[in-house]
C-alpha cells in the first residue's frame, strides 16, 4: 500500500486502490493516521483514477480526513471521478464538504491559489 | 430467465467483503444485468455484509449467510447474521445515523441499499440477529454508461 501516498507542499495525495470497501478503508485509515502524526498535512487529494468500487465505508474515510484537515483550515479534493463513482458520491452528500475537480493538477493549482490569497 | 437460487456462508472477516460481492454478482450475471445494475448489487451486498461484520458481530467471529434467488426478472438477496441485532430499526435506517462514529462510519449503508435496490426490508431481534432482504428487477433501467469499460 506504500505507493498509494504522495506528499508535496503539505498536500497529501492518496491514490485510491481499485476497490474501496470497509476492509481497505481500514488499512488506509491506519497509514494516513501515521502520516498525519509525523507530517504536517494541510490539504488532502483523493485520486480515484484506478477506483471502480466504493461503498459507504469510503464515504466515512473521506469525512474522517476532512475533519482532520479542518483544524488547519485545509480542504479535501476528489479527482478523476468516473461516472460510476459520481453516482455514489452525489448520493452520499460528500460534495457538501469535499471539492470535486478533474485532475490532480487542477487540485494542486486550486490549493496554491487558495494559499496565496 | 429460468428460476434459480444460491446460498453461501462465510466467516465474518472483513476480507470476505469483496468475496461476497463477487460471488453474488457472478451468480446474477446470467440475468444479463447492465454495468449499472451490477454495480448497484455489489454496493448493496457490500453494505449489508459489512454491517453484519462490524455491527452484528462487532468484529468478533460469526457466520454470515447470503441467499440469492432469481425469479423471472427479479433477484432477491437475503443477508443474515446471528449477531447483536438492532433495537430500533427505524432509527438505524435513517440516513447518517450510525452507532459507531468512532469507527468512521458514515451512516449511509441503509441509504445506499435503499437507493441502489428496488426494495429493502430489515428484520431484527436483539441478541438473535438481523435479516436484510433486498430485491431488484433486472433489465428495467434504460440509461447506462454504455461503453464504459469496467
Ligand atoms: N447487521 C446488523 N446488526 C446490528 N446492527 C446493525 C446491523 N446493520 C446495521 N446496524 C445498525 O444500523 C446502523 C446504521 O447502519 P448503516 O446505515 O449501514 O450505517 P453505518 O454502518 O455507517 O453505521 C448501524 O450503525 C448499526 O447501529
Ligand atoms: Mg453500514
Amino acid at each position: 500500500m506504500e505507493n498509494l501516498y504522495e506528499m508535496k507542499d503539505e498536500i497529501l495525495i492518496i491514490h485510491l486502490p481499485e476497490e474501496l470497501d470497509h476492509h481497505i478503508a481500514g488499512l488506509i485509515r491506519e497509514s494516513t493516521d501515521e502520516l498525519f502524526t509525523c507530517k504536517k498535512i494541510r490539504d488532502v487529494v483523493f485520486d480515484y483514477k484506478k477506483t471502480s468500487f466504493m461503498d459507504s465505508s469510503g464515504i466515512g474515510l473521506i469525512m474522517g480526513r476532512y475533519r482532520e484537515v479542518r483544524y488547519l483550515k485545509g480542504d479535501v479534493y476528489l479527482v478523476n471521478i468516473s461516472d460510476k463513482m459520481e453516482r455514489i458520491l452525489s448520493i452520499s452528500g460528500l460534495y457538501r464538504v469535499a471539492k470535486r475537480l478533474d485532475t490532480i493538477g487542477d487540485a494542486i493549482k486550486d490549493i496554491e491559489f487558495k494559499r496565496t490569497t | 430467465m429460468e428460476n434459480n437460487s444460491m446460498t453461501v456462508e462465510f466467516e465474518s472477516s472483513s476480507n470476505n467483503e469483496s468475496f461476497a460481492r463477487v460471488v453474488v454478482s457472478a451468480f446474477v450475471a446470467r440475468m444479463n444485468p447492465t454495468l449499472t445494475e451490477v454495480a448497484d448489487i455489489k454496493t448493496a451486498v457490500s453494505e449489508a455484509v459489512t454491517n453484519s461484520i462490524i455491527h452484528g458481530y462487532e468484529n468478533n467471529t460469526g457466520r454470515i449467510r447470503i441467499e440469492t434467488y432469481i425469479v423471472e426478472d427479479t433477484v432477491t438477496i437475503i443477508v443474515k447474521d446471528n449477531g447483536v441485532g438492532i433495537d430500533n430499526i427505524e432509527r438505524a435506517m435513517e440516513p447518517m445515523y450510525t452507532s459507531k462514529p468512532e469507527l468512521e462510519r458514515s451512516g449511509m449503508g441503509f441509504a445506499f441499499m435503499e437507493a441502489f435496490m428496488d426494495e429493502l426490508f430489515v428484520e431484527s431481534k436483539v441478541s438473535e440477529g438481523t435479516i436484510v432482504t433486498m430485491r431488484k428487477v433486472i433489465g428495467k433501467s434504460e440509461n447506462d454508461w454504455g461503453s464504459e469499460i469496467d
